[in-house]
């Protein structure tokens, strides 16, 4: 039986015009199957390569070359932001 | 060349002016803007003169781009010595003021002296005149650029001013130029005011002339699409600078409550989503973006106030559409002081843009009184009866009016964090760096934006240099000494240019290099741009040296030194001050005292600037 896990996203900025399934707001509630990656979470998003971001999980940055490793456990907190520059 | 070669100087103390050729040998160090008005400035004046004495200068400098069709060329600065630092001051601003000097015919003003009793200038291409203000002193920055226009018949007239915050010498009343753009930080506003020069008017039909048209316009194309086509410039124009609250608040780097924690829940309500999300009057925030003159980029914002909010609730005067929140003005009204009601937050930033304030300095300064009341150090009695609890929305709206207006403790307020924190027995609580409010960015989380906060000559300052990426690659204050130097100086180039910071979403050396090369003629290469900034870092350096500014000055507050990061990505971390600055002055090629060496003042043409106790290493 697979066990499903549930990740709290938050989408930043223009982050937010990639809401699952075009839901209005900047914070969700996203189901996933257990053994999903960031990088299946990008995909699933359908978020191109060539989107500036930076991923933050738990309070800790993922590095690019670090999204398809990192795997995601029942509640997590993923966070999808614009990168940082001055305003 | 686009320089029109002439600089107007006006001596308000003799009520006189004189157009003089532009110095090229030092256009050709300095450019413009903030690198040719500090050169200007410290031939204009003594860098240990009061800020507010007669013997401060007030400069208005364009950049050799400003007005032509480079994208983004609305830009200029105002340099002078700034009241809230006692340091140098080089403030930049957008709008179309800075294009219509150019347009005008000068690359500079120059005003010196005080005017007997208040005036404003009038600069109709040739025809300078001096007039009385007897009947703007006292009145908003809108009332008098509206009033100006109106006397003078001419809508097209472009006006900054200042505000009843100016004239009454708030240590960081700005000047507002087209209503919502300014010259924000330092205090220049205070400078204008203590010279009894309330407003400077202008309207030009002169055009710009370029060295090589057709391959100017040839460059200018190809900046401009590669401007279109980046993803970074798309979401500024999208979302604003605003976007960043987002990420400062998940990075955990966004100052909340003075600087006592680094991450603020209320900011899903302050955010570009909160903006755009219809409340439950059905009132949305933002109405459109906006651009500045021959901006491609578009990132201010146009909002306007639920009518029903207290804030404006009978006065109908607040009903229109004015400036909304940008990044800056979220954090200084919203987490640093605890509130996330985003009509309290607009209603204060059009206070701000009234009124002529710089909102960064004036949110931190009311976020450190915030703290003295909550410890006692204050209380309503002080307050004029309100409470500054953190996470008062009425305080922020009552005391951003009194502050501007210069009423009861708003003019506490008005002595910035700094002087109000000593006043009070407190100085810890004075989150600045050489008296000026920090940005919105904390340094326990981003290392390099400290060493940036610390080393600014401005004071506090997150524009001065670029260490983004590498503080969101690695939270350690290791190696962070290069890229903040080296993005310090292309800074300081870019700020003199008269085109924007934010077209580095999409361009580099390379394409300031392209423009500047076509537009100027002349022989400029990626090398000798970068030189000019970092001939105008020292430059500004030596003119704070000379103001009595020492070492003791690139420090940071003792909560960021020494209280670790509560939270976030940088969680248990201080700013680690102590490993970047040694390694930082040894790259400028400066003293471990923080002075430049005279090698490096001759390598880059200072020599003869007799700088205090230079040495050779």
């Amino acid at each position: 039986m697979t066990t499903n896990v549930s990740v709290s996203l938050k989408l930043g900025g223009a982050m937010v015009k990639y809401s699952p399934r075009g839901q209005p707001g900047s914070t969700h509630n996203i189901e996933l199957a257990a053994n999903n990656s960031v990088q299946s979470v990008l995909d699933e998003l359908q978020v191109p390569v060539e989107q500036p971001l930076m991923i933050i999980l738990n309070d800790a940055m993922v590095a690019r070359t670090d999204y398809a490793s990192t795997l995601l456990v029942d509640g997590d907190k993923l966070s999808l932001m614009p990168p940082i520059q001055a305003g | 060349m686009t320089w029109h070669k002439r600089v107007l100087r006006v001596n308000l103390t003799s009520r006189t002016s004189k157009v003089e050729p532009l110095n090229m040998e030092w256009a050709n160090d300095y450019l413009g803007g903030r690198g040719l008005g500090t050169k200007y400035l410290m031939e204009c004046m003594n860098p240990a003169a009061d800020a507010l004495s007669d013997q401060n200068a007030l400069i208005f400098a364009t950049g050799p781009l400003t007005g032509t069709m480079c994208s983004t060329s609305g830009r200029y600065a105002v340099v002078t010595k700034g009241p809230l630092t006692n340091a140098i001051a080089a403030s930049n601003s957008g709008g179309k003021f800075g294009a219509e000097l150019k347009f005008a015919g000068y690359d500079l003003l120059i005003i010196e002296g005080r005017a007997s009793s208040p005036v404003y200038l009038l600069i109709q291409d040739d025809q300078v005149h001096i007039k009385d203000a007897d009947e703007y002193w006292g009145t908003t920055v809108w009332h008098t650029e509206e009033a100006i226009k109106e006397k003078h018949g001419d809508p097209q007239i472009k006006v900054a001013s200042i505000g009843v915050a100016g004239e009454q010498g708030v240590r960081y009343a700005c000047i507002v130029n087209d209503l919502h753009r300014a010259a924000g930080r330092s205090g220049v506003g205070a400078v204008m005011g203590s010279k009894n020069l309330k407003a400077v008017a202008a309207r030009g039909s002169v055009g710009v002339p370029v060295a090589d048209a057709p391959a100017f316009m040839k460059v200018v194309k190809h900046t401009h699409k590669l401007l279109e086509d980046s993803a970074g410039r798309k979401d500024l124009t999208d979302y604003g600078t605003n976007a960043m609250i987002d990420t400062m608040n998940s990075f955990g780097g966004l100052p909340t409550r003075n600087f006592q924690d680094v991450s603020f829940p209320g900011s899903e309500k302050i955010n570009p989503s909160a903006m755009t999300t219809p409340n439950a009057n059905n009132h949305t925030n933002l109405i459109t973006n906006k651009a500045c003159f021959g901006c491609t980029i578009g990132c201010g914002r146009i909002a306007h106030i639920d009518t029903n909010h207290f804030s404006i609730k009978d006065r109908q005067q607040y009903w229109h559409a004015s400036g909304g929140l940008e990044y800056e003005t979220a954090f200084a009204f919203g987490p640093v002081l605890g509130v996330d009601d985003i009509d309290a937050l607009t209603f204060a930033g059009y206070l701000m843009n009234e009124h002529g304030m710089d909102p960064i300095s004036f949110g931190v300064t009311l976020a450190a009184a915030m703290e003295l009341f909550e410890l006692g150090v204050i209380t309503s009695a002080d307050t004029d009866g309100v409470a500054l609890n953190f996470g008062n929305a009425e305080a922020l709206t009552i005391m951003a009016e009194k502050t501007g207006k210069h009423e009861g403790f708003g003019k506490i307020l008005g002595m910035g964090s700094r002087r109000m924190c000593e006043h009070y027995g407190r100085p810890e609580l004075s989150m600045s760096v050489k008296g000026q409010e920090f940005a919105g960015y904390d340094s326990r989380a981003l290392q390099g934006m400290g060493l940036g906060y610390a080393t600014s000559n401005r004071g506090a300052c997150h524009l001065r240099h670029d260490c983004f990426a590498e503080d969101m690659a690695d939270q350690s204050g290791n190696g962070k000494a290069w890229p903040c130097k080296t993005s310090q100086d292309k800074t300081a180039m870019i700020d003199s240019t008269g085109l924007c910071l934010f077209t580095t979403a999409a361009w580099d050396t390379e394409e300031f290099q392209q423009q500047i090369s076509v537009a100027c003629g002349g022989d400029w290469t990626n090398e000798r741009l970068l030189e000019a900034g970092e001939r105008i870092w020292n430059l500004e350096r030596l003119f704070n040296l000379k103001s009595g500014l020492t070492k003791a000055d690139d420090t940071l507050p003792t909560r960021l030194l020494e209280t670790p990061a509560p939270a976030g990505v940088a969680k248990g971390r201080v700013a680690e001050l102590d490993i970047m600055l040694p390694e930082y002055y040894a790259l400028r090629g400066w003293t471990q005292e923080g002075v430049p060496l005279q090698d490096t003042l001759d390598r880059l043409g200072l020599g003869n600037n007799n700088a205090p106790a230079v040495a050779n290493a």
